[in-house]
């Protein structure tokens, strides 16, 4: 996975004040962010994920 | 050209629903007729044989293969465990890794076709669109009945065992804006799936999608936000809600390999019954996506593919993409929708997506709330 230029910038503090947070969302926002990183950090982990996901395939 | 990484392998051409949305045997391309009904021996075993050329010869170390249809059960067991045997040692011996998957019906799934499943790790998606009401308007036998209860049937049995629990990965289900969002949401975590994503219905500016009689209207990008900010309250990260998650990752910045959203060339190949290749076959709701080319007979570089105009558009990402879209600051998210969905007879694809003015207004809203989470 690479990165794009985002059009919403999290900064570690801001991750770590959601982690925090009882927000609506905010479990889910900063596990997606974990989860992103680490694909983005340890790519041999996903590549036997490398293929393209189909949208009419779950 | 990218090169292609997913093989769709249309095993059965034939289904035994005959749903009203279907982008196989409803729109424009027809020539399902002129398949056989399955897949023989030789046309799957040519195809792991080329698949695995190609993929050594790209240096791709993993390739995607998903059986589909039509309804890809129909193929029969047997077949099923041949093919998969097939594409398992053929990939195997040339070192590429295959990573299967299969999107049924799910009216014909028992426990001997999730043993199956399970022996060949091949993740199973199972499509139904909500509860009983909203699935049998359009989710049928050829008899007009409904086929809600057998699909039910399906979910439940493979929620129900450690080896179905580990090849199911979750249900597809189109949009119907006539339906409550929440009570659609609710209806599918009521059956325990929590991997879900949602589909619009493959139209264009041909054949309009309900309630889009007017382009500007956002009858889907209202109902797909009900669900978003549901499931934001409901805060559970063992929800999983594809379309939402690929979203709010580009917003984020991290691209995303799907078809179906950012601006990345579709790397998707179908290979039809009779061996006939094809481009991305929802595109058949638009037009006819047969490539000139047969996998019993043609490389899969041929030329007759590198130079097909389908396959141009569909490998062109942001280049293929219409002027309005190119501009437009959401472009890194949304990728210009759907390319099934930009058709129209007079520009072909050289428009945005049908429901712009709904992914438009989804991501601005998702936007909206991922910034309010900030410091």
């Amino acid at each position: 996975m690479t990165k794009i230029s985002p059009l919403v910038v999290f900064t570690e503090e801001d991750i770590n004040h959601l982690k925090s947070s009882s927000t609506s969302g905010s479990v889910v926002v900063t596990k997606l962010i974990e989860r992103l990183e680490m694909k983005l950090n340890d790519p041999d982990v996903f590549a036997h994920n490398s293929h393209q996901s189909h949208n009419r395939t779950r | 050209m990218p090169n292609f990484t997913t093989f769709i392998l249309k095993v059965a051409s034939r289904c035994n629903l005959d749903c009203s949305y279907c982008y196989m045997y409803k729109l424009a391309d027809q020539s399902w007729v002129d398949q056989p009904n399955v897949m023989t021996s030789e046309t799957w075993q040519v195809s792991a044989n080329k698949i695995a050329s190609y993929a050594k010869k790209h240096q791709l170390s993993s390739v995607g293969i998903i059986l589909h249809g039509g309804e890809p059960l129909l193929l029969g067991k047997q077949r099923t465990e041949s093919i998969l045997t097939d594409f398992h040692s053929t990939l195997t011996k040339n070192g590429i890794r295959g990573s299967y998957g299969l999107q049924t019906n799910g009216t014909l799934l028992d426990e001997s076709w999730i043993d199956l499943f399970h022996k060949f790790d091949v993740h199973i998606g199972i499509s139904i669109d909500g509860d009983k009401d909203n699935h049998d308007k359009n989710r049928t036998y050829h008899s007009g009945q409904g086929s809600y209860s057998a699909v039910r049937k399906a979910i439940d049995l493979a929620n129900s065992s450690p080896k179905g629990k580990e090849i199911f990965s979750g249900i597809l289900s189109v949009i119907n804006i006539e339906s409550d969002p929440i009570m659609t949401l609710h209806s599918f975590l009521d059956m325990r799936v929590k991997n879900i994503d949602f589909l619009f219905p493959d139209l264009n500016y041909e054949s309009i999608p309900p309630g889009k009689e007017d382009f500007n209207n956002t009858p889907y990008g209202d109902w797909l936000i009900t669900i978003f900010d549901e499931y934001l309250k409901l805060n559970d990260p063992d929800i999983s809600i594809r379309m939402f998650e690929v979203l709010m990752s580009l917003c984020l910045g991290y691209q995303q390999d799907i078809d179906m959203f950012g601006c990345t060339p579709i790397k998707i190949l179908v290979i039809e019954t009779n061996g006939d290749l094809n481009a991305l076959d929802c595109l058949k709701a638009s037009v006819e996506t047969y490539l000139g080319a047969n996998i019993l007979n043609d490389d899969l570089e041929c030329s007759t593919i590198n130079h097909s105009e389908l396959i141009k558009i569909q490998a062109g990402g942001y280049q293929s993409l219409c002027s309005k879209c190119q501009k437009c600051d959401n472009v890194s998210v949304c990728g210009g929708g759907y390319l099934p969905h930009r058709y129209s007879e007079l520009q072909q694809f050289d428009n945005p997506s049908i429901y712009c003015a709904d992914i438009y207004k989804l991501i601005e809203h998702i936007k909206a709330k991922l910034s309010a989470m900030k410091q």
